[in-house]
């Protein structure tokens, strides 16, 4: 026998035993968790963030047409477009347009897909029923940052609805199919976005009237809770990373107009911020409520690891899981809705 | 068996190693030492601000909740996770290249982390497998049977199973799977999204729960390799020369193919596919040892955890989130391998 070797399977005994070890002295985290409560100091968000009713679509921009009046002239960002008659065949083609045209009672001939994402998202579908459609009536025009310009083509639009981002070199090829308006698309910006739109859409008065009844809820939530001592923390689970939501992501939105406050991590001024698994307790709040890609929220984690059981929230029974694409991935009048719905349902069962 | 004599490889170099005596014991006892002290690093530094003396008070129990957390349930796991990782995949490296006497010989040619991926992206597409201890039993038996497949294919048809054909039928499976693999996940957008962090390779979020069932085929594959080191010093001078010096050069391989399996098989299961270590720790210990397969493989076995959990404890310093693992190897990896390459007088098989 080689003499050398033994020494490489004596040093193996040694690492299996000093892991062993290891397990053996590992101190019992129950034990210490039993007095840890959410022990941090939540934020108020900037007052600049809140207030859907202050809405304005920027200087300049927008139509001197009334409330469905045609032929109308509409300023947007990218130009100044002629829309002949009301729109009856739109196509969406950037994030959220698909929710803010069926909010205001329009069925788009055709939408884009986010990446992963079917073309009408699950939590759209009552709504495409409601207004006497199926969602497979909503053509593919391909995924989002790079639409088919012949799909769009070919269903013949009479109005195209895109943004900024991402599309910004594609408004002429647009524009020689179809009258096209151009919204900012930045994710935070999607309450001016979405006035911007409706001008288009010569409904503007009936999506001020949406962002009016936003408003009046947040207010009827702030008034039966008390959103200045609570601190709500939005987690988003993925893969390999955990964010803390912030004030600009959609449901940032909705938490800022209510008024509650925010954990330290969850950023004023973006949509999320990585957060560390050293340094998770610091993304605590009196209130968790978490999604995490792929998981619909259907299951007691949302799908995402064990990785959130050591937060207060969660040991304390105030975390709850919610369904990813309404909280996180999309953006609108529709998402927001229905997470101020569930918002309410979730501080009255934290209230019982 | 008789303890062999180092291979003779021109009088120059023959020469050089005369003159200058190999710092093998202390440099296993450096190794060692620095390795502690990455080991320490490993417990000590992170993204949350904790003090030495507050990762002491932790290690001995003391400490509020979420420090002693951090200590016991993400440093520590990984940390020994890096060790074991490091360990089998220095080891494995080592060998491949002894016996295929190929200086680029890396354990992923015989089909491991292809093998491990394409099992690995089928658990995801197929049956929605969305957790690290999931992967692990999808990595390593993709790992297994994908190297016994090479196997397979390396030793049908007449003659034994040369390093040769067992390199090539590697190469090929593996491009075969790493197509399928791409194919599954551009056409399933969430595995392709789960397939990229496994793909990066990382130690973290592993709970040393799952090194339990790993743990003995490593030590299988240690004692295999243990075995197979003193007559792969004989096999490094050529298949006839060492039968004529009584190696078993079939068995030898034989032992050899299942430790290289079943290190890098283990290691792509617990940490996904972490590259270059295999492929660079070798050379740096053949740079301080010389040709001695049986002194490089205890130097791999010390330096090679040495560079994982350096490079996991680089991982956390450089970004503000964290870098995995398995690219700062690359990182570190590559411009080291570089300078070695030059070097080739030191590090040539």
């Amino acid at each position: 026998m080689p003499r050398r070797p033994q020494l490489t399977r004596r040093s193996l005994v040694l690492t299996g035993a000093a892991t062993a070890l290891l397990v053996a002295c590992a101190p019992d985290l129950e034990q210490a968790e039993a007095d840890a409560d959410f022990a941090g100091e939540g934020v108020p968000v900037p007052t600049d963030h809140v207030g859907y009713r202050d809405v304005v679509i920027a200087e300049g921009m927008g139509s001197e047409q009334g409330e469905g009046e045609f032929p109308r002239t509409v300023q947007h960002v990218a130009g100044t477009t002629e829309i002949p008659a009301e729109p009856l065949r739109v196509v969406t083609v950037s994030g959220g347009q698909l929710d803010a045209a069926l909010s205001l009672g329009i069925v788009p001939v055709g939408s884009s897909n986010a990446k992963a994402a079917n073309t009408v998202p699950g939590y759209l579908e009552p709504t495409v029923l409601e207004l006497g459609s199926a969602a497979r009536d909503i053509a593919s025009i391909g995924q989002r940052t790079e639409p088919q310009l012949e799909a769009i083509a070919a269903l013949e639009p009479d109005l195209i609805l895109g943004n900024l981002s991402g599309l910004e070199e594609l408004y002429e090829d647009l524009s020689a199919i179809a009258p096209t308006v151009f919204t900012e698309g930045a994710p935070d910006n999607w309450r001016e976005d979405y006035l911007l739109l409706a001008s288009a859409l010569g409904r503007q008065e009936q999506a001020e009237a949406n962002l009016e009844e936003l408003a009046q809820r947040s207010e009827q939530i702030a008034a039966e809770h008390a959103p200045d001592s609570t601190t709500v923390s939005l987690i988003r689970v993925q893969e390999d990373r955990i964010r803390s939501m912030g004030c600009l992501a959609t449901a940032g939105m909705v938490m800022a107009e209510i008024g509650f406050l925010r954990p330290a991590t969850a950023p004023a001024d973006a949509v999320s911020e990585d957060v560390s698994l050293e340094n998770l307790d610091q993304a605590d709040g009196d209130l968790l409520i978490h999604g995490s890609l792929g998981g619909s929220g259907e299951s007691s984690d949302g799908g995402g690891g064990d990785e959130l059981e050591r937060l207060s929230a969660v040991r304390r029974g105030m975390a709850s899981a919610v369904d990813d694409e309404i909280w996180f991935q999309n953006a609108g009048y529709l998402a927001s809705s229905l997470i101020l719905d569930e918002t309410a349902e979730i501080l009255a069962a934290a209230a019982r | 068996m008789t303890v062999l004599p180092a291979p003779v490889r021109g009088d120059r170099e023959a020469a050089a190693s005369r003159a200058r005596p190999r710092p093998r014991v202390s440099g296993l006892v450096l190794g060692l030492v620095l390795l502690a002290v990455v080991a320490l690093a490993g417990l000590t530094t992170g993204s949350r601000d904790m003090s030495i003396p507050e990762v002491l008070r932790a290690l001995s129990g003391v400490g509020s909740y979420d420090d002693l957390y951090t200590v016991w349930v993400l440093r520590i796991p990984r940390t020994v996770m890096a060790l074991v990782v490091g360990a089998a995949l220095g080891i494995s490296g080592a060998l491949m290249q002894a016996m295929t006497r190929n200086p680029l010989a890396d354990p992923g040619i015989l089909g491991a982390n292809a093998g491990a991926a394409f099992a690995v992206a089928l658990g995801i597409a197929l049956w929605g497998v969305h957790e690290i201890g999931g992967y692990m039993w999808f990595a390593f038996g993709g790992a297994l049977a994908v190297t016994a497949l090479v196997h397979a294919i390396g030793s049908a048809g007449t003659g034994p199973a040369t390093p040769l054909r067992l390199t090539l039928a590697g190469v090929a499976v593996g491009a075969v799977l790493s197509g399928i693999t791409t194919a599954i996940t551009l056409r399933d957008p969430d595995a392709f999204d789960r397939m990229r962090s496994w793909h990066a390779g990382s130690v973290v979020g592993r709970d040393l729960d799952l090194l339990g069932p790993v743990l003995p085929f490593l030590v299988l594959g240690v004692v295999c390799a243990a075995l197979a080191a003193g007559p792969l010093n004989a096999i490094a001078m050529g298949d006839d020369l060492a039968r004529s010096l009584g190696a078993h050069v079939h068995r030898t391989r034989v032992l050899v193919l299942v430790a290289v399996t079943l290190l890098a098989g283990g290691a792509t299961a617990l940490a996904g596919p972490i590259g270059f270590v295999g492929l660079m720790i070798p050379h740096v210990a053949r740079w301080i040892v010389g040709p001695d397969q049986r002194w490089i493989l205890v130097h791999s076995l010390v330096l090679a955890p040495l560079l994982v959990v350096a490079a996991d404890v680089l991982g956390r310093q450089i970004t503000s989130g964290e870098l995995p693992v398995g690219i700062v190897t690359a990182f570190v990896g590559a411009p080291v391998l570089i300078v070695l390459a030059r070097r080739r007088r030191a590090s040539g098989l």
